[in-house]
């Protein structure tokens, strides 16, 4: 698959980046790529929906929608990107070049923009299947 | 004593064209102090209409700090468990960045209170960094011992 090949270039390619996570806002993983010397066994959905809900809420603040949330801890630094219906997050060591890892982030919106229009398709379509 | 005063004036220092508000509030997200300028690109016409002219400030410390809570309370518990093996098990939150389409929020963590600082789109995110490591380490003393134990 291309986009995993993509990713693991990435990481590969970028100091300091751990791993490339997609997902949709439920945190049901879409596509996952990890540098082997990172240790990613037990991803837990929070990181997805604690996202999904400090998104929602930023949106109230009246700096209209929120693009991206970075968040930095003593040891990493963790980007999450809002492409509703998905949600891209990069896991960093904390010296890793932020401006960077947003710019690639910035990148994605056009290659990723296929699948979540597929995903809001197929929705659409489930819906109207009901009724 | 702690002089409200001196706190908003302090606040008022950070300000610039790109950066035009500055808040400190509680953890549970109760406005303590706040600044801001002619620049100011926060308030919906709904607000605005309002007569409170810190009511924007106290909506986004109210989001801000449940921002911080969410993050604090959930990602670094998975960070902790990642690390379960190795000595950095304490690897605590200390700054979060918010890029919307219309500016910029910057929080981080003062003794027990929180600062957050607004700023437009023509703000860079290491200068809101550089500004707000400056505003944590000058109020880190004097606010130890200020606000909940959480």
């Amino acid at each position: 698959m291309d986009i995993q090949k993509e990713f693991d270039n990435i990481i590969s390619k970028t100091q300091g980046l751990q791993a490339i996570i997609v997902s949709d806002k439920d945190g049901v993983i879409l596509i996952q790529s990890t540098n082997p010397a990172f240790s990613l066994n037990n991803i837990d959905s929070s990181l997805s929906t604690s996202f999904a809900v400090a998104c929602d809420q930023i949106g109230k603040i009246g700096l209209s929608k929120n693009k991206s949330i970075t968040t930095f801890y003593k040891y990493h630094q963790m980007i999450q990107f809002n492409y509703n219906p998905l949600i891209i997050t990069f896991i960093a060591d904390k010296n890793a070049n932020t401006g960077y890892l947003l710019n690639i982030g910035n990148d994605f919106e056009k290659p990723l923009s296929a699948i979540a229009n597929s995903i809001v398709n197929s929705e659409n379509n489930n819906y109207n299947n009901k009724q | 004593m702690l002089k409200p005063k001196i706190i908003s004036e302090i606040l008022n220092q950070v300000l610039s064209t790109s950066i035009n508000t500055a808040l400190l509030f509680s953890q549970e997200g109760s406005l303590l102090s706040y600044a801001t300028n002619k620049y100011n690109n926060i308030g919906s016409p709904v607000l605005v209409s309002l007569k409170d002219p810190s009511e924007p400030s106290k909506m986004i410390a109210a989001i801000s700090s449940n921002v911080w809570s969410v993050y604090k309370n959930n990602c670094s518990l998975w960070f902790n468990q990642q690390n379960q093996n190795q000595q950095n098990q304490d690897d605590t939150l200390n700054m979060i960045f918010l890029d919307c389409e219309e500016g910029k929020v910057i929080i981080s963590q003062a003794g027990k209170l929180l600062v957050a600082l607004v700023g437009n789109n023509n703000t860079e995110i290491g200068l809101l960094k550089i500004k707000m490591n400056t505003l944590v380490n000058y109020f880190n003393n004097s606010l130890q011992y200020m606000g909940a134990d959480n």
